[in-house]
Parts: structure tokens; C-alpha cells; sequence
């Protein structure tokens, strides 16, 4: 590891060069970089319910919600947490994906990310942001409920980042649906195939390419653990994700290949807003939790960079959770 | 504690005896805070119902519920204050959480029937606390704000079982 001097350097450096780039504040009162040890009141720290009623079709852009997430776009510091690795993030254009492609950038690694071309204005500014921090960024886009195109994701990032050590299978689809006669085959088709499909295509094809050291990382959820009525299809889709953590870690464990799993809570991110909770949900979004509010992707952006770094090298087969006190793990 | 007090407003409310036994009050302190929890409650529902709630009247219920019940949290923190105690955060209690989560997730018809069903049980059990601390609490700034208050949740409790009714909803 670095000596704290270097730290400090390559710190200010990141974010200087970051922070020119980015135009949009996002709603977060955080305008200045906080070195690391600071204190806040988490309570009071990002925006609170009630937030105005908004949708957006399917799959939905952050930079159109309001407030707007933050993914720590102003805030995010690194240290050389992840120095020269080399990352492929599917769903890496705005929520927790985005928040882990800036953190990851910031920390030293080289990104590629995975998105729906729909998707292509917050992608954008994701490679604006990598490209600030110093880093490669290799934008993919894609549909990954096609098998062809999970194998290509995987050759292309390893063709362009010229390897591949850190995959974090992020990318997910969901949609609240009151009663099961209302989800269609179609749309269940497309929450598996999207869900679990693509997570077991990208993972067998990147596995030849991962040495030991490599981490893989997946976006579970509480609902993994305490579905929501309306959520039948997509929560047991995070079951099976928590679920295949697990198998893999036992797997993948005698290559020196990590497996885990983040699990967030209520997270304000643009799924939410384009179909994945009611209108109503929307408005009193993490009200439910114990500290009040929903949680910010930039929130989890330490976890996702806990599980891939070195230090955390005892780490696998497990989930690690945000749930704002409410849920599981 | 919430779920134990519910479910003896509930008795109470069946029995409909005015003269029942009164619940011995709670301190001070956590009549304040169930007061300010239930508020808090109330808001965030009827913020919920106000994008959700199909039926008008239930949705003018809702709005009637933000104006009553963010007033009434300002006075129960305003007779906290009087009294020297620290005003109580604006926070549900996590029975209450459970009750939001489950409407947040309801739409159309289904929504209004499940709202105006939890706003009798919630109203219910308001009405018990605010009377136990009106008749006999310790403190008297806030027993002052619990006999202001139980009319207006007794009046709550009213309207919302004859939208329940109308809904055609059971009791």
C-alpha cells in the first residue's frame, strides 16, 4: 500500500481532475470533498421523503430524476485502493453501478461498463467522470438478455482494458406489478433472463480470464430476504443472486477467485422511478427506515470497492448489506 | 408495545365502552414521542395516499391528515419544549413502518380499502394514548396537547370509518 503522503497526492489529484468535469450538482448539500474520517449525521445527510411524484418509461435516466442521485460524483476520494485492476460493471450508467464505476475509477482502476442504449446520456457522463479521474473507460452498450451479447461484453472489455480481475455483475430489472396475473410471460422472461441469465453468461465467460486475486461482485437485495407483494418476480431473482454468491464462492475458492454480494435497501436510483416501485412508493421512497430516507448510490460505493480490493481478501461468500436499519443480512 | 396497544384500542373500540378502564398514561417523555411518531405517521400515509389513493374522498381525507396531523406534531414538540424535554424526532415507530411499507406497495382501489382500513386501527390507537395522557398524564403543558388533540383524532377515527364503510370495506 501507499505511504499516506502518496495517498494524499493521488487523492487531490483524482479529485481536482474530477471535479472540473462534472457540470451537474447532484441534490446531495455535499458540494465540497470531505477527507476521509469526517462526520455527519446520516439522518439529515442526503434529501428525505416526500419527494415529487415522477416516472419514467423503462429503464429510466438518472440525470432525470429529482432529486438527483448522487453517486458521489463530488464526493467520492480514493487512495489507490484498487491501482492498476481492471473492472467490467454491468448496469454501470447510473445507480449503484455508477457509484461503484466512479469509486472504482477514482481508486485506480480501469472501467468498462455495461448498459441499455436507452441508457446512453447517463453513460456519458459516467466515462466523462473516469476519464477525469485518469483512467480507461470503455463504454459497452448492450442488451444482456442475449447470450451472444454477454459473451462479446466480456471479450470486448478484456480486448480493451487488456484483462479482466474485477466484474461486478450490477445490472438488474425490475417492475412492480400489484398481483401475479398482471406479470406477463414476456416480463417474467425478461427480469430472469436480465437477472439471472445474464449474471451465469458474463460469468462463464470471463471466468478463463480471472486470475487468482479476481473478485466478483453481485447486487442482491433485502428483498432477497423479505420480498415486497409486488416485487414476486424481481425479488426471487435476488434470492437466486444471494443464493449463487454462495455456491460460486465454494466454487471459485480453490482458483483464489472471490465471490460476494451487496444488498441494498430502499436506494434512490432511476429503477425505481421507471416502473420498479409505485407512484405513491416513489413519494415517501425510504420513509420506512429507520433513518428516515432512502440511501444514495455514492452510500454503497465503499462497499463495492471493500469487496473487490486486496485488503479484503478473507472475504468471500458473503453479503454485505444497506438497508438504512431495515432488513437483511 | 405499539402492536399491544393497538390491539387494546381495537378491544376497547369494540366493547364501545366510554367508561371502560382507563389505561394508566405513559410518562411523559413517551407520550411525546408516540404523539410525534404517530404524526409523523400520519403525514407520510396520506403523502402516499395523495399520489396512490384513486377515490376522492380518500384523497381529501389524505389531505385533510397532512394539514391536521403536521399541525398537531408542531404543537405536541411545541409542549415538549414547554415542559424542558427535547422535542421528539420526526420518526415512525417500526409497527407503523410495517404499516406504510405495506401500502406503498398497493395500488387503485386495492390502496384505498388497505389506507382507510390502517387509518381506523391508526386512529384507534391514538385515540387510546391521547386519552389515558389527557385524563391523567404527569405533565400538565402536555396533557394540555393531548385534550386539544383527541377531539380532532376522535373526529379522524369518524371519517374514516364511514369511508370504510362507503368503500364497502369490513370493519
Amino acid at each position: 500500500m501507499p505511504d499516506s503522503t502518496r495517498r494524499e497526492a493521488m487523492t487531490v489529484a483524482a479529485f481536482g481532475a474530477a471535479a472540473a468535469a462534472v457540470s451537474a450538482s447532484p441534490a446531495s448539500a455535499q458540494g465540497q470533498p470531505m477527507a476521509r474520517g469526517g462526520m455527519q449525521d446520516p439522518r439529515s445527510k442526503h434529501p428525505k421523503p416526500p419527494f415529487p411524484a415522477q416516472s419514467q418509461p423503462w429503464p429510466g435516466l438518472a440525470g432525470r430524476m429529482q432529486p438527483r442521485p448522487d453517486h458521489g460524483e463530488t464526493s467520492y476520494v480514493g487512495s489507490g485502493r484498487l491501482r492498476g485492476r481492471k473492472a467490467l460493471i454491468t448496469g454501470g450508467d447510473s445507480g449503484m453501478g455508477r457509484a461503484a464505476a466512479i469509486a472504482y475509477a477514482r481508486e485506480g482502476a480501469d472501467v468498462a461498463i455495461n448498459y441499455l442504449p436507452q441508457e446512453e446520456p447517463d453513460a456519458r457522463e459516467v466515462v466523462q467522470l473516469i476519464r477525469a479521474a485518469g483512467r480507461r473507460a470503455v463504454p459497452i452498450p448492450g442488451d444482456l438478455r442475449d447470450e451472444a451479447f454477454c459473451q462479446h461484453l466480456v471479450a470486448e472489455t478484456v480486448r480493451q482494458l487488456g484483462g479482466l480481475d474485477i466484474l461486478v455483475s450490477n445490472a438488474g430489472r425490475q417492475q412492480s406489478k400489484s398481483s401475479i396475473m398482471d406479470v406477463t410471460t414476456a416480463d417474467f422472461d425478461a427480469t430472469m433472463k436480465t437477472n439471472i441469465y445474464a449474471p451465469f453468461w458474463i460469468i462463464k465467460a470471463a471466468l478463463p480470464h480471472l486470475a487468482p486475486g479476481s473478485a466478483i461482485i453481485a447486487t442482491t437485495s433485502e428483498q432477497a430476504y423479505d420480498p415486497s407483494p409486488d416485487l414476486y418476480d424481481y425479488a426471487q431473482t435476488k434470492a437466486a443472486t444471494m443464493n449463487f454468491v454462495k455456491s460460486l464462492a465454494k466454487q471459485f475458492g480453490s482458483r483464489g477467485i472471490r465471490v460476494n454480494g451487496v444488498a441494498p435497501g430502499p436506494i434512490w436510483t432511476a429503477l425505481q422511478v421507471s416502473g420498479g416501485a409505485p407512484e405513491g412508493k416513489v413519494v415517501t421512497f425510504g420513509a420506512t427506515t429507520p433513518l428516515g430516507r432512502p440511501g444514495q448510490p455514492a452510500e454503497l460505493a465503499g462497499i463495492y470497492v471493500r469487496l473487490a480490493e486486496d485488503d479484503g481478501s478473507y472475504t468471500t461468500g458473503n453479503v454485505y448489506g444497506a438497508g438504512g436499519g431495515q432488513g437483511q443480512p | 408495545m405499539s402492536r399491544a396497544l393497538l390491539l387494546h384500542g381495537a378491544s376497547l373500540l369494540l366493547a364501545s365502552a366510554a367508561e371502560a378502564q382507563t389505561p394508566i398514561p405513559p410518562a411523559p417523555k413517551d407520550f411525546a414521542t408516540m404523539a410525534v411518531q404517530s404524526d409523523t405517521y400520519e403525514v407520510t400515509a396520506a403523502q402516499d395516499a395523495l399520489t396512490q389513493a384513486t377515490d376522492p374522498r380518500v384523497r381529501s381525507f389524505a389531505q385533510r391528515m397532512i394539514a391536521d396531523h403536521s399541525r398537531d406534531r408542531a404543537a405536541v414538540k411545541q409542549a415538549a419544549a414547554a415542559s424542558g424535554l427535547k422535542p421528539p424526532p420526526d420518526a415512525m415507530d417500526t409497527d407503523q413502518a410495517r404499516l406504510l411499507s405495506a401500502i406503498q406497495s398497493l395500488r387503485g382501489p386495492d390502496f384505498d380499502r388497505v389506507y382507510v382500513k390502517q387509518q381506523v386501527l391508526a386512529h384507534v390507537e391514538a385515540a387510546t394514548v391521547a386519552g389515558s395522557f389527557a385524563g391523567s398524564g404527569a405533565d400538565p403543558s402536555l396533557r394540555r396537547s393531548a385534550q386539544t388533540s383527541l377531539p380532532m383524532i376522535q373526529g379522524h377515527l369518524q371519517m374514516a370509518q364511514q369511508l370504510l364503510a362507503a368503500l364497502g370495506g369490513d370493519q
